[in-house]
C-alpha cells in the first residue's frame, strides 16, 4: 500500500530549465509574480490546483510529472 | 520587491509614525490640556491628514497595469489580516479596561481620551497589519 504524502515536492525547476524558461517567464505565463514561482520550487508554498495545473500545462507535461509527495 | 511586499513597507513606516506620534504627542502634553486647548488637535488633525495623504500618493504611485497579485499575495494578507483584526480588538479592548482601572475610583474621565482611542486604533489596524504582512513576505523570501 502506498505512504499516505507527507510533504508535496515538485520538479518545476528541472522542467522549466529544459524548456530554457525563467522563473520570471513562468511567472508572466501563469499570471502570478516571480516569488510565488521560486516559493513553489522551494518547497515553501503549496500552490493551489489551478495554478499547478496551470504550471503542467506550460512545462508541456502532466501535472503528475511535476509535483510529487515523499 | 514585490509591489505589494512595497506598498506594505511604505504603510507600515507612515502608520507607523501615526501612531507613535499620537501616543507621544498625548503622553506630553496630557489629556485635560489636549481637551481645552484646540491647538493640539488641529496638529495632530494635520498629521493625520499627512499621513493619509501619503498612503494615496503610495497607492496612486504604485498603481501600474501590469502590477501582479497571485493568490500566494491574497493568502498573505487574509492571515495578516485576520490576525491584525484580532490584535486590535485586544488593543482596543486592554486600553478600555486600563482606562477603567486607572479612572475607577475618579468616577470621571477626560473626553479627549476616547478622541486618542478612536485615532489610535485607526493608526494601530493599519500599522500591525503591515507589520505582519511585512512579516510574512519576509519569511517567506
Amino acid at each position: 500500500m502506498n505512504k499516505l504524502p507527507v510533504v508535496l515536492t515538485n520538479n518545476i525547476k528541472l522542467l522549466r530549465t529544459k524548456l530554457e524558461l525563467t522563473q520570471e517567464d513562468l511567472a508572466k505565463k501563469t499570471k502570478c509574480s516571480r516569488q510565488t514561482i521560486s516559493a513553489i520550487e522551494k518547497n515553501r508554498y503549496s500552490p493551489s490546483l489551478l495554478l499547478a495545473f496551470k504550471i503542467a500545462y506550460i512545462l508541456k507535461t502532466d501535472i503528475n510529472e511535476v509535483f510529487g509527495n515523499e | 520587491m514585490n509591489v505589494n511586499y512595497k506598498r506594505s513597507l511604505v504603510t507600515l513606516i507612515l502608520f507607523g509614525i501615526l501612531f507613535f506620534y499620537l501616543i507621544i504627542h498625548f503622553a506630553l502634553i496630557g489629556p485635560l490640556e489636549f481637551q481645552t486647548n484646540r491647538i493640539h488637535m488641529v496638529i495632530s488633525a494635520a498629521v493625520i491628514l499627512a499621513a493619509m495623504t501619503g498612503f494615496v500618493i503610495m497607492l496612486l504611485l504604485t498603481n501600474k497595469k501590469d502590477k501582479v497579485f497571485d493568490e500566494r499575495d491574497q493568502l498573505i494578507q487574509k492571515q495578516a489580516s485576520m490576525v491584525g483584526l484580532m490584535l486590535t480588538s485586544m488593543f482596543v479592548f486592554i486600553f478600555a479596561i486600563a482606562l477603567f482601572v486607572i479612572n475607577r475610583d475618579r468616577g470621571v474621565i477626560e473626553v479627549s481620551w476616547f478622541w486618542l482611542i478612536a485615532y489610535l486604533t485607526f493608526a494601530f489596524a493599519y500599522f500591525i497589519t503591515n507589520l505582519l504582512t511585512v512579516y510574512l513576505y519576509k519569511v517567506d523570501e
